[in-house]
C-alpha cells in the first residue's frame, strides 16, 4: 500500500474513517429505505439505486453506536463488495484525501477491533481509521 | 474444442433418441408402415455416423446392429413382431444409458454386450427368403466400404471431375458473370484428423459465402455429419472478386483444411451446358433468360433434385434428412443465458415504463399543457411497445410442452405393462407453450402424478370389469392456457380416493388425531394426500415410490409459484390440476398496504380476494378463521409476520387476500388493496441472502422498493399456531 493512495474520508459521531477510493462506487444522499423483516439489525433495508436493489447498512449500528435521526449531511457510501454492491450509511462525508503516514492498527482502535482496519492514517486533524471492508461487511 | 463438438453431438443424440422413442411406439401400433421403418432406420443410421465420428465405438456397434436389423425388416426379410419391438426398445434404452455415460463421464462404461448379442441373434435367426444373414458385422462393413470406394473409383475413371450443374445453378452462374464476378471451382481437402466433418464443412461454406457467393456445394455439409466421408474432399462452385491464387490461399488458411485449389470456370462452360439443358427441359429460347418465367417451380426443383442425386459423394440415404434440415434452417439455437440476459433487460424496461406512466399521471394532474398531454401519449405508446417486447422475449423462451409430454407415452406403456393394467392415453394441448425453465422443473412432479395415476388410480382390468367399467382405463393429460397461466391436468377414470380410508390411514400413521380426522370434510380428507409421510398404497411398489410422493410434488409446485388441486370421486376417478405461472421472471402481483409498507403477493398464489365484515372472522380454538363458501380458512395477519403491531381498529370491513400454496389456503388480512401490476422479481442480492418469508423485491412506479411475499413460507408460520 503506497502512502499516496487516495481515500474518501467520512465520519460518524466525532470519529473519522476512510475507505480506498477505488472501492467506492458512488456516494449518494439519504434515500427512502425499504425495511426487511428478519435480517441483521444493522441492515437497515434496501434502496433502489437506478434499478438495482442495494442493501444499506448503518455504520453506527455496525460499530455499536446509538442510532441518530438522519440529517441533511447523512450520506450513503456505496461500495463494491465482492459481486455485490452495498450501501453504508454515515453521518457525513468530509473529503477525498491522502495520508502521508499510515500506521498498522494496534489491537484496538477507538474501542473497536483492530481487524476492522487496514491501517490508521495520521493527519493534522487527528486519527482516521481506514476500513477493512471485508471485515466490516462480514460482521455477525 | 472437443467439448464444442460434444455439445453438438449430444444435441443430435437427444433429438434422435426422442425420435426413435416415438417411432418405435408408432411401429408397435402400425407394424406395416414402411415410412415408420424408414425413419427409424434413418435415425439409427444417423447415430451410427455421428457416434463413429465422435469415437464412441460401443454406440456405433449398437446402432449398426439396429440398422442392420431394420434393414432386414425394410426388405421384408423380417416382420415386425412384439419381441422385435421389445428388442428395439431395449436397444434404445441401452443407447440412453450410453448417453448418460457420455454426459457424466465422457466415455461409455455401460455394458451393452448382452443387448448386442440379442440384436445379433435376432438378426440371424429364422432369416426368411433363403438369404443367410449370418454375416457378422465386419463383413457387412467391409462390403459397404468396398462399395463406397469402387463407386468413387468408377466416377474417377469415367472422367468425372465436377458435379453436374442444374438448370437453376447455371442461371445463377450467368447472373454472377453478368455482375462481373469470377467463377471458380474451389476444392478443399479436409485434414484427416478433422472431427465432425459436417461441422467443419459448414464453417468453410459459411466463410466462402462471406467472401463471395457459394452457388453449389458438393457434398453439402448437411449430408456429411451422418457418416463422415471416405475422402474428405469438398467442392464448391464459387463466385467472387478474388484472384484464384488469393482465393486458394484464403481457403487453405482455414482450420482443419489440408489443402485447397481454386480453378476458374470459363463463362462458356456455363453457357454451353445451359443451352444443352435448355433444349431438353425448358424453353426453346435460351438467350434472354425467359426460363425463370416459363419453367414452373416444380420443374426447377426437380432439376435441382436430379443434380443432387448425381452428386457422387452424397450418400443416397442422406437426401431426405438433408431436405428436412433445410426446412428447419429458419431457426437458430440461442443459449439460454442470452435469453436470460435479454429478459433481465426487458425487466428493467418494464420498471422504467411503470415509472414513466406514474410521472405522466402526476404531471397531468398538476399541469394543463399540451406537452404534458404529449408526454402521456408517449408514455402510453412506450408501454405498449414494451409490452409487446416483453411478450416477444417471453415467447422466445417458451417451448411447447410437447417437449415433455413426448416422453410420456413410452413411460406409460412400460408402466402399464409392468403393472398389468390396460389403459388408453389421451394427451391434449401438447402445443401449449411455457417457459423452458418451467418445463424442466415440472417434469418430475408430472411424472410422479402419472405414475401414481397408473399405479394407484387405475384398477386392474378384471376389477374394472367387475365394477362395470371398460377393461381399458383412460389416462388423460391435458395442458392449456387459462388467463395468463398454464394449467395441466392429470386425470384418470380409476377407483378414486376414498375419504374414509384417507382418514383412517392418516390416524393410523399418526399424522392427525382421531378428533381432527372426524372434523375433516371429505375434501380436506382427500387433501391429506399432500401431507408428508402419507401413502395409501397397500404395498410399496417400485413404481410410485416409497410414500414420499405427493408432498414432494406439492412442495415442488409451490416452489414454482404454482398451485395444485385435487378432485376425486369414489369409483369415478381422480383429477389433479396444476396451475403454473407462464414465466418465472416477470409475474403479476397484487399490491397491498400493511402499516404503510407496500407488499406484493404473487397473483398466481391468490385464490380469491374478498372483503368481509369484521365479525365474520371468528376464532376456533384460538385460531382466527373465516368461512368462505363452506370452506373454513385460517386467517393470518401479515403484520404478525412482519413483527409490527397493529389491530383492525374497529374497521367494519376487512379486505382478505386468500392465498393458496399447493392445496393449502390461508386468508391474509391487509390494510388496503392497491391493485395488481406486472412486476419483475429481483433478488435481494447475495449480501442479504435468503430471507424467510420474502421471495424477492421489485421496484415500483414511484421508484421505491417493495418486497414480494413468499407465500409458501407463510403457511408454515400459520400452522404453528
Amino acid at each position: 500500500m503506497t502512502a499516496q493512495e487516495q481515500y474518501v474520508e467520512f465520519g460518524i459521531e466525532r470519529e473519522q474513517y476512510a475507505i480506498r477510493i477505488q472501492d467506492i462506487h458512488e456516494i449518494i444522499k439519504m434515500q427512502d429505505i425499504t425495511h426487511i423483516p428478519g435480517v441483521m439489525p444493522y441492515v437497515k433495508g434496501v434502496i433502489n439505486l437506478r434499478g438495482k436493489i442495494v442493501p444499506v447498512l448503518s455504520l453506527r449500528d455496525l460499530f455499536g453506536m446509538e442510532e441518530q435521526p438522519y440529517t441533511k449531511q447523512t450520506r450513503i457510501v456505496v461500495v463494491n463488495h465482492a459481486v455485490d454492491t452495498v450501501g453504508i450509511i454515515v453521518d457525513r462525508v468530509s473529503k477525498v484525501t491522502t495520508f502521508n503516514d499510515i500506521q498498522a492498527p494496534q489491537g484496538r482502535f477507538g474501542g473497536l477491533d483492530g481487524r476492522l482496519f487496514t491501517g490508521i492514517g495520521l493527519t493534522s486533524g487527528g486519527l482516521v481509521g481506514i476500513l477493512q471492508l471485508e471485515e466490516v461487511l462480514l460482521q455477525d | 474444442m472437443l467439448s464444442e463438438y460434444k455439445e453438438v453431438f449430444l444435441e443430435e443424440l437427444d433429438e434422435q433418441l426422442q425420435l426413435m422413442d416415438e417411432v418405435i411406439m408408432q411401429l408397435e401400433r402400425d407394424c406395416e408402415s414402411r415410412e415408420v421403418i424408414q425413419s427409424l432406420f434413418r435415425a439409427a443410421h444417423t447415430l451410427k455416423g455421428s457416434s463413429a465420428a465422435m469415437g464412441f465405438e460401443e454406440m456405433k456397434r449398437l446402432t449398426h446392429r439396429m440398422e442392420h436389423l431394420l434393414d432386414l425388416v425394410r426388405s421384408k426379410e423380417k416382420t415386425v413382431t412384439p419381441p422385435l419391438i421389445d428388442l428395439l426398445f431395449r436397444a434404445l434404452d441401452s443407447l440412453k444409458l450410453m448417453k448418460e455415460d457420455i454426459v457424466t463421464q465422457d466415455c461409455i462404461t455401460v455394458d451393452v454386450s448382452a443387448c448386442l448379442q440379442a440384436l445379433e441373434r435376432f438378426g440371424s435367426e429364422e432369416a426368411g427368403g433363403g438369404v443367410p444373414v449370418t454375416a457378422p458385422s465386419a463383413e457387412q462393413d467391409a462390403g459397404r466400404t468396398a462399395y463406397g470406394t469402387s463407386a468413387a473409383a468408377a466416377a474417377a475413371a469415367s472422367g468425372f471431375k465436377w458435379p453436374e450443374l442444374s438448370l437453376s445453378i447455371r442461371l445463377h452462374m450467368k447472373n454472377a458473370i453478368g455482375q462481373g464476378l469470377r467463377l471458380y471451382w474451389v476444392s478443399v481437402r479436409l485434414s484427416p484428423d478433422c472431427f465432425i466433418q459436417g461441422a467443419r464443412a459448414y464453417v468453410i461454406q459459411t466463410m466462402l459465402a462471406e467472401w463471395g457467393e457459394v452457388l453449389l456445394a458438393a457434398p453439402d455439409y448437411e449430408s456429411i455429419g451422418e457418416s463422415g466421408m471416405e475422402t474428405p474432399e469438398l467442392t464448391y462452385l464459387y463466385a467472387g472478386t478474388q484472384e484464384s491464387s488469393e482465393l486458394a490461399a484464403m481457403t487453405a488458411n482455414l482450420a482443419d483444411v489440408a489443402g485447397a485449389d481454386a480453378e476458374p470456370v470459363s463463362p462458356e462452360e456455363a453457357e454451353m451446358d445451359y443451352r444443352a439443358h435448355g433444349d431438353e427441359e425448358a424453353s426453346p429460347e435460351p438467350e434472354r433468360e425467359p426460363v425463370l418465367v416459363l419453367v414452373p417451380p416444380a420443374a426447377e426443383t426437380a432439376a435441382a433434385a436430379e443434380s443432387l442425386i448425381r452428386q457422387p459423394a452424397s450418400p443416397p440415404t442422406a437426401q431426405q434428412p438433408a431436405a428436412a434440415v433445410k426446412s428447419k434452417a429458419q431457426t437458430i439455437r440461442v443459449s439460454v443465458e442470452r435469453l436470460d440476459d435479454l429478459m433481465n433487460l426487458v425487466g428493467e424496461l418494464v420498471i422504467d415504463q411503470t415509472r414513466i406512466q406514474q410521472v405522466a399521471r402526476t404531471q397531468r394532474r398538476r399541469f394543463q399543457d399540451d406537452s404534458v398531454g404529449e408526454l402521456g401519449h408517449i408514455a402510453d405508446h412506450l408501454s405498449r411497445i414494451i409490452g409487446d417486447l416483453q411478450e416477444s422475449v417471453m415467447k422466445a423462451r417458451m417451448l411447447p410442452i410437447e417437449q415433455l409430454m413426448g416422453r410420456f407415452p413410452r413411460m406409460i406403456r412400460d408402466l402399464s405393462r409392468d403393472l398389468g393394467k390396460e389403459l388408453e392415453l389421451v394427451m391434449e394441448g401438447q402445443d401449449t407453450e411455457l417457459d423452458r425453465t418451467l418445463i424442466e422443473e415440472i417434469a418430475d412432479p408430472l411424472i410422479h402424478l402419472i405414475r401414481n395415476a397408473v399405479d394407484h388410480g387405475l384398477e386392474l382390468p378384471e376389477v374394472r370389469e367387475r365394477a362395470g367399467k371398460s377393461r381399458q382405463g383412460i389416462l388423460r393429460i391435458k395442458a392449456a392456457h387459462e388467463d395468463n397461466q398454464v394449467v395441466i391436468y392429470v386425470e384418470d377414470d380409476g377407483a378414486g380416493i376414498d375419504p374414509a380410508k384417507m382418514r383412517s390411514s392418516a390416524v393410523g400413521k399418526g399424522i392427525i388425531s382421531q378428533e381432527e380426522a372426524d372434523a375433516l370434510g371429505d375434501r380436506e380428507a382427500i387433501d391429506l394426500i399432500f401431507r408428508p409421510g402419507f401413502s395409501t398404497a397397500q404395498r410399496v411398489s417400485d413404481v410410485s415410490g416409497r410414500g414420499v410422493g405427493m408432498d414432494i410434488v406439492a412442495s415442488h409446485i409451490e416452489k414454482l409459484n404454482g398451485m395444485i388441486d385435487i378432485r376425486s370421486e369414489l369409483g369415478r376417478g381422480t383429477s389433479f390440476k396444476i396451475k403454473l405461472p407462464l414465466t418465472l421472471a416477470i409475474i403479476v402481483g397484487l399490491l397491498v398496504k400493511c402499516n404503510g409498507q407496500t407488499l406484493i403477493v404473487p397473483m398466481s398464489n391468490i385464490a380469491e380476494i374478498v372483503r368481509v365484515p369484521a365479525e365474520e372472522i371468528r376464532s376456533v380454538r384460538g385460531q382466527p378463521v373465516v368461512l368462505i363458501r363452506n370452506q373454513v380458512i385460517p386467517v393470518a395477519d401479515i403484520r404478525d409476520r412482519f413483527g409490527v403491531s397493529g389491530t383492525n381498529d374497529g374497521r367494519k370491513h376487512i379486505p382478505l387476500v386468500i392465498i393458496g400454496s399447493a392445496e393449502k389456503r390461508l386468508a391474509l388480512t391487509v390494510d388496503e388493496l392497491i391493485g395488481n401490476q406486472e412486476i419483475v422479481i429481483k433478488s435481494l442480492g447475495a449480501y442479504i441472502g435468503k430471507v424467510e418469508g420474502i421471495a424477492g423485491a421489485t421496484i415500483l412506479g414511484d421508484g421505491s422498493v417493495a418486497l414480494i411475499l413468499e407465500v409458501s413460507s407463510l403457511f408454515g408460520k400459520a400452522a404453528v399456531r
